[in-house]
């Protein structure tokens, strides 16, 4: 069955093409899940809310674009939804700073560990770097699905590459040390 | 030593084709979540389907049936009221030619025998219906209208009972049947050539039974209760039946007027089914 015929099945509420498509993406959009929350148990209520959204509004996809793309934005929003709804605010210095590029050594790290340390971000840096570092968004348009201004996405982005780059070389530091 | 690469490239190539596959309770969960959605969605289907099919065969009973009713009953109401008028003039016309030819037997008998009497009590009569016909007011026309309506029968079984009785003290009330007669000829409608014709008779009588008083006039005191001369009553008395007539047609046109004013009214103000409940009230109301 091709895909077109998978969504034009799920276009009208068959389980049997829902439960294919939920198998064809789940791993991918659970992955981008887990980059863009907090902790597995969350990513797992964000996959469950996106698919619901899938199936619900997948007869407004015209295709037009890749299906995965849109799959991937509605995963993204339903994040960034979460994330607004929760509100919290965590006290992040909101002091501009200078985007220096930050090199380190590509060692062999685990993804679980660069997951976790993305995962121990704070939200709004969390968001910021996953966006712009990892599904090439611009500032632009982060500035605008966040509602901030694009010196504030640049700066966040700044933040969360030195903690992102501390916690790796503490990380390494530690590693050497239990070898030695 | 390791090359050295910028962070974001270190995590776009690590967790480029990261995947991932989550327990099997979210899918159970999904599934579970978007059933619950499509059934509540065909439930609402139904239940707002039943309520505007209810109210839709509503309306249309509703409006059907106002149209229709409206439709039938008009027609059969028209047909009824026709036939009761007809058959109403028929009863006053039978009933007068009953009553004529006992009349003229009677009226024949009384100018025979008492002349003087019945030219008398003839201008008695006359006086009093000029009088009524002078006086304008509707309200005793109609009174008057009513009796002769309802009292043709009973004037046959008096004149019955008065062929056989004595002839002093009743034939003033013949002579008044005879003009009463007369009266109820001119009110049914004169385009009946029967009624035209059992008017003229009845004319023909009064003028008969007035040349026959006139002969007598000079000799006996009229009681002058009107300014008018005696001898032009006859003149004056066809006159003022003729007038009597068209004030009853002025009378009876007004009334249809307002009649259909009000139905005009009924129909802008009323929805169809009382419309039609009005119609028909009115309708009998025009009968009578």
């Amino acid at each position: 069955m091709s895909l077109d015929q998978l969504i034009q099945k799920c276009k009208q509420n068959d389980t049997k093409a829902q439960s294919e498509l939920y198998k064809l993406y789940s791993s991918k959009l659970f992955a981008l899940c887990l980059k863009y929350c907090r902790s597995r148990a969350e990513a797992e209520d964000n996959l469950q809310d996106s698919f619901v959204t899938i199936f619900k509004k997948i007869s407004q996809y015209k295709h037009k674009g890749s299906f995965e793309g849109w799959l991937k934005r509605i995963t993204i929003n339903t994040a960034l939804q979460r994330y607004r709804n929760k509100g919290i605010y965590e006290i992040i210095n909101e002091e501009h700073i200078e985007d220096t590029s930050i090199d380190i050594d590509n060692d062999e790290v685990s993804i679980d560990f660069l997951l976790t340390i993305i995962q121990k971000l704070p939200d709004r840096y969390r968001m910021v770097f996953n966006l712009y570092a990892l599904d090439g968004y611009s500032h632009k348009e982060i500035a605008a699905m966040l509602d901030i201004t694009t010196g504030t996405t640049k700066s966040n982005l700044a933040r969360a590459r030195m903690i992102l780059k501390d916690k790796i070389i503490t990380y390494k530091a530690r590693l050497n040390s239990q070898l030695l | 030593m390791s090359d050295k690469k910028h962070i974001d490239r270190l995590f776009q190539e690590k967790l480029k084709d990261f995947e991932q596959s989550p327990d099997d309770f979210v899918w159970k969960n999904i599934k579970s979540k978007v059933h619950l959605d499509n059934k509540k969605e065909r439930k609402l289907f139904p239940f707002w389907f039943r309520l505007t099919a209810v109210a839709a065969v509503l309306l249309l009973f509703l409006g059907l049936g106002g149209y229709i009713f409206n439709k039938s009953n008009r027609v059969p109401n028209k047909q009824v009221s026709v036939e009761s008028n007809n058959t109403g003039v028929n009863d006053v016309i039978q009933n007068t030619e009953k009553i004529i030819p006992q009349d003229s037997d009677l009226s024949k008998k009384s100018s025979e025998n008492e002349v003087s009497k019945l030219t008398t009590t003839h201008h008695n009569n006359k006086q009093q219906l000029n009088t009524i016909n002078k006086t304008p007011s509707p309200e005793k026309n109609n009174t008057i209208e009513t009796q002769l309506y309802q009292d043709p029968s009973a004037l046959v079984v008096e004149q019955s009972n008065v062929s056989t009785d004595n002839n002093d003290g009743i034939k003033d009330r013949l002579t008044y049947a005879t003009e009463e007669n007369s009266t109820i000829k001119n009110e049914i409608n004169t385009g009946d050539t029967k009624s035209k014709e059992l008017f003229n008779n009845s004319s023909q009588k009064v003028v008969s039974e007035t040349n026959n008083s006139d002969v007598l006039n000079n000799s006996i005191d009229t009681p002058s209760e009107t300014d008018n001369p005696l001898i032009d009553l006859n003149e004056v008395t066809d006159e003022a039946i003729v007038e009597n007539n068209l004030e009853e047609e002025d009378s009876e046109d007004k009334e249809k007027e307002r009649d259909f004013k009000s139905l005009e009214n009924c129909s802008k103000y009323r929805p169809c089914i009382f419309q039609h409940l009005g119609y028909r009230i009115l309708n009998s109301r025009t009968i009578q």
